[in-house]
């Protein structure tokens, strides 16, 4: 978060290549992780045209910071769809295999931590219905409100909870089905 | 407890088990939600060519452009847009008459008008004058008149005795008169030096200039200006449509 969001942002509005690169700073890696859960093959250069658009187009945003966070991320989710159009890059399917599982015990939080790394949430989200699985990943990466993730996908906030509320419950089912125990 | 309050009880727990805090009754989402919200912790992808000139350089900011400028398209554009919006909300007979109006005009001006090059004003008054002579009443429209017409081509004609500096006007098929006999006149052996030759089935085109500044008295250059093109109606069958 920037302590002088409406400043930086006033700058990064005339050009200025110093708020571009605190903006930048700010929120490249959550979107980076963001396209990575949705399974973004080429996620470095989509994170790049997600900020290009940002930055062509914060003339024309007017909001506060949390706003501005909605904004990027609201782009990051249209990339994905634009993306999967296109039919270059599909959702990113990592079967689960055992000799990839890095879980030794499931004694502690910290064990459980490390063993749940990148590849085993990403394949639990493929657990997910694709909506499940976007409604989450914004809640969590993108530190989004049901609003907020209502308005970058087109949905209402009811319809936003409910998917929440199922994708949550189908998690609980599978990390208990598969004895996951922190 | 209320459904309501069930609601938000709910909400509130899956609040704070998005956000990371501790929810003791799930460590299993706990501990899913954390590794999760890690992955945003890994260093920071490499912005591409056009990113890293961006963020090197910055934008320049948008030039100052003289407000006049800027503003007469959008005054320009709803007028056009309402022209448009007229046009498009004619029924298909109204835009038919409307078509073919703006094509008589567009002929009748390139005829007329002197600045038009002769390129296209040749057979735009070609055009023009066949209409017009269509119009005309039939007991107005003159009988064919040789010497208008040995007046403008100049050509040999296909009678005998249609030649340059003849009068074609005599017939020569009458005989010449008692009280003045005059010697036969040779037919011409071919087009006389010095003038051209016209289309001899074809009648002479009049000067479609000179027949719109006559006076409107003259029932013979009486000149619709819009001239109605009639298009029979097309009938659509679907079951053609659909093979």
């Amino acid at each position: 978060m920037l302590d002088d969001f409406d400043d930086v942002l006033a700058r990064a509005q005339v050009g200025s290549a110093d708020a571009f690169t605190a903006l930048y700073e700010d929120l490249v890696r959550p979107v980076a992780a963001y396209l990575r859960a949705r399974g973004v093959r080429e996620a470095e250069d989509v994170t790049s045209e997600v900020f290009l658009a940002v930055f062509t187009g914060i003339g024309r945003f007017v909001g506060e910071q949390a706003q501005f966070r909605s904004w990027v991320f609201t782009i990051a989710h249209r990339r994905v769809v634009d993306g999967w159009r296109k039919g270059s890059r599909t959702p990113l399917e990592i079967p689960y295999e055992a000799d990839h599982d890095a879980r030794t015990s499931c004694s502690a939080e910290s064990d459980a931590l490390d063993g749940l790394g990148d590849i085993r949430v990403l394949a639990l989200l493929a657990d997910l219905t694709p909506d499940q699985r976007e409604v989450l990943t914004l809640r969590i990466i993108g530190d989004l409100t049901v609003e907020q993730v209502g308005d970058a996908l087109g949905k209402r906030p009811g319809a936003v909870k409910a998917l929440q509320r199922r994708g949550l419950a189908t998690l609980r089912r599978v990390l208990l089905a598969e004895g996951v125990t922190l | 407890m209320s459904a309501f309050d069930d609601d938000q009880d709910m909400r509130a727990h899956e609040d704070d088990l998005l956000s990371g805090r501790p929810v003791l009754s799930e460590p299993e989402l706990v501990a899913f939600v954390a590794a999760l919200r890690a992955t945003a912790d890994e260093p920071a992808p490499r912005p591409n060519p056009a990113l890293a000139a961006l963020l090197r350089d910055g934008l320049a900011p948008p030039a100052a452009t003289d407000p006049a400028r800027v503003r007469a398209p959008r005054h320009l554009w709803p007028a056009v847009r309402d022209h448009v919006r007229t046009v498009a909300g004619l029924g298909l007979g109204a835009k038919i008459l409307l078509g073919a109006g703006l094509a008589a005009a567009t002929v009748t001006g390139a005829a007329t008008i002197d600045a038009v090059p002769d390129a296209i004003q040749g057979p735009a008054n070609a055009v023009v004058s066949g209409v017009v002579h269509l119009f005309r009443p039939a007991a107005a429209r003159p009988t064919p008149a040789p010497a208008r017409t040995a007046a403008r081509t100049a050509g040999p004609d296909p009678r005998p005795h249609a030649a340059a500096g003849v009068d074609p006007g005599a017939p020569t098929a009458l005989p010449a008169p008692v009280a003045a006999p005059s010697p036969p006149v040779p037919a011409p052996s071919g087009p006389p030096v010095g003038t051209a030759t016209v289309d001899p089935v074809l009648p002479a085109v009049p000067d479609i200039r000179a027949l719109l500044r006559a006076p409107s008295s003259d029932p013979a250059v009486t000149i619709p200006v819009l001239p109605v093109i009639v298009v029979p109606p097309v009938i659509v069958v679907p079951g053609v449509l659909g093979q």
